[in-house]
């Protein structure tokens, strides 16, 4: 009888655990039938949409990344020195000097001390007259070709040529210029974003089978088969991918703009120089047996290898700065006043801010340069994986596909009111940190939104009852005018590029062709929108008879 | 319905769950250790 009315406490544990298992339940439904299609189109259109650029940024990354050994099979005949003991810097420079004695030396990398060494050539950077400046160095900028042993000018290549500069080029924009790099920041901000969702897309998988979840079995055939390799690869590479995503996209215009600001808010003072000031000194060409001293002060310093100088305009004293590309980064400099050779100033690397040391060492490793050889092979693995990864993703979707349809997930319609708030706050962050991606999902949704206007439009001609018809209609209206008011400001407002004069013909079309067509689509939009709203909801005599 | 068939038996799992789980933790690990190393490197 007592068991009865007081029961015992396993069963009271048992049932509260029933009652938690139930709620628990019921959040698991409720992010399955919210968040998951929300993601799922996320990652789906990412996949569709940019991960042809992903194909792109992956194959001349991995050439980038083998830049090295490239520009030694394109120019190896420059760049092999004959053997025996160096010549004096000052007099290789003025070998240079006497082959292009019209330009100004802007600075001079020492053979001896390339990655190469002790087979490979100095090189003079010179600066032919006219051209811009950027990062320090002359954007039309020629390196000429030292022997170290004879002395002799070997030849020249354009910076620009060099392999490392065209593939850094393909890699960003394809050499079309600036105005084409926000689609490879797109590309890059949809993979982070694919990333993360597909992450969350997994994660039943972990709770359902645990740690197998990580491996791909082997005997599945078909999308199943592609599925797990996918899974697979995404997990087994996820941190290294994150890690190469993030920074590649600190060099972006847009989400690397938002970068700098989070750093600017970190405060940290700007990267390491030295004081090239000497006091009475007067500005014109320096005297080239300054950069002997310099070279021997540099030597006496053990200064990491490569090692540039840069030839003081100012007549200011000679800058010596480590380029080294290889860990552990020492990247020193140096002032040495070239008529006395003392030091008069320096910075080491091991004061550098950390945050700058960070964005040193992410470009580097990014770069495949941080490790030697070891980061080329991994970053090409890395790179080769994200292409199969995506392959597999493609490949999925492929067999999944309905016959005579896209197999998209479902459009995300009225997402914002169905999302919960927690997502919402994802969405904001992430579209502060990642604009372009933001812009982007923007106008993709009110694309897929005008053509639902324009399928309730065509429903009404031909006298269908519409799946489509707004249950807000006011609302409907309102976000359609916003978005034609839009696309006339896209189409008559100023456009993106008109103010830069360094752009080329096909460089202007491209920033025209970013604001004005796709002003005029988002105008038809917004008026094909407002057509079908009113049409269908303004004769509700019309609509009672349809649906009757 | 359609996930479970692909499912293999336990012992399928057992050998070769570990592999696949370590290759994500060492992966993990090393670009951990990687930006360590960036931040405290000299």
């Amino acid at each position: 009888m007592a068991a009865v009315e007081t029961p015992p406490e396993g069963d009271i544990a048992f049932v509260s655990e029933q009652i938690e298992e139930a709620e628990r339940e019921q959040g698991r439904d409720r992010r399955k039938r919210v968040l998951r299609p929300i993601l799922w189109r996320l990652h789906f259109l990412g996949g569709v949409l940019v991960a042809p650029i992903v194909f792109s940024l992956v194959f001349f990354g991995i050439l980038f990344a083998w830049n090295p050994q490239i520009d030694a099979l394109r120019f190896g005949d420059l760049m092999r020195r004959a053997d025996g003991p160096a010549v004096p810097l000052s007099q290789q420079v003025a070998s240079a000097q006497a082959a292009r004695p019209e330009w100004a030396v802007h600075s001079v990398i020492p053979g001896h001390s390339l990655p190469a060494a002790p087979d490979i050539t100095t090189q003079v950077i010179m600066d032919p007259p006219g051209g811009d400046v950027e990062f320090g160095t002359p954007t039309d900028a020629v390196a000429v070709f030292v022997d170290e042993t004879t002395g002799e000018a070997r030849g020249e290549v354009a910076v620009a040529d060099m392999s490392g500069n065209v593939l850094r080029s393909l890699h960003s924009n394809w050499t079309l210029g600036p105005n084409v790099r926000p689609l490879t920041e797109l590309a890059a901000s949809w993979f982070l974003v694919s990333l993360l969702t597909g992450l969350y897309l997994w994660w039943p998988g972990l709770r359902k089978r645990g740690t197998a979840a990580f491996a791909f079995r082997r005997k599945l055939r078909g999308r199943r088969q592609s599925k797990d390799w996918h899974n697979f690869i995404g997990l087994a590479l996820l941190l290294p991918m994150l890690f190469l995503v993030i920074t590649g996209l600190t060099w972006t215009g847009g989400a690397g703009s938002r970068y700098d600001d989070a750093k600017a808010l970190l405060n940290p003072p700007p990267p390491g120089a030295v004081d090239t000031t000497i006091e009475g000194a007067t500005p014109g060409t320096p005297d080239m047996a300054g950069l002997d001293r310099a070279s021997t002060a540099a030597a006496q310093v053990g200064l990491a290898n490569p090692v540039r100088f840069i030839i003081p305009t100012d007549g200011g004293a000679w800058q010596v700065q480590s380029e080294d590309r290889r860990y552990p980064v020492e990247r020193d400099q140096i002032a040495v006043n070239g008529t006395t050779g003392q030091i008069v100033d320096r910075f080491d690397y091991n004061d550098e801010h950390w945050l700058n040391k960070l964005s040193t060492g992410g470009i580097l490793f990014h770069q495949a340069e941080l490790f030697g050889i070891g980061t080329q092979l991994i970053m090409t693995v890395l790179a080769l994986g994200i292409a199969a990864m995506v392959a597999f993703g493609y490949r999925m979707w492929w067999l999944r596909r309905p016959p005579g349809g896209w197999g998209a997930p479902p459009p995300m319609r009225g997402w914002i009111r169905r999302a919960p708030l927690a997502l919402l706050i994802v969405i904001a962050v992430l579209a502060w940190v990642l604009p372009t991606l933001a812009v982007a999902l923007a106008v993709w949704l009110v694309l897929e939104r005008g053509w639902s206007w324009w399928k309730l439009d065509a429903d009404r001609r031909h006298g269908r009852s519409s799946k489509l018809t707004p249950e807000r209609p006011g609302i409907e209206a309102i976000k359609a005018a916003l978005i034609a008011v839009a696309g006339l400001a896209m189409i008559l407002g100023p456009h993106i590029g008109d103010d830069d004069a360094s752009l080329g013909a096909l460089g202007r079309t491209i920033a025209w062709a970013w604001s004005v067509p796709l002003g005029v689509v988002f105008l038809a939009a917004g008026l094909i929108g407002l057509k079908a709203i009113f049409s269908s909801t303004g004769r509700p005599s019309t609509r009672r008879k349809v649906t009757a | 319905m359609s996930d479970k068939r692909g499912e293999k038996p336990e012992r399928f799992r057992r050998r070769s769950a570990p592999p696949a789980w370590l290759l994500f933790a060492a992966t993990s690990a090393a670009s951990i250790l990687t930006i360590a190393l960036i931040v405290a490197g000299q």
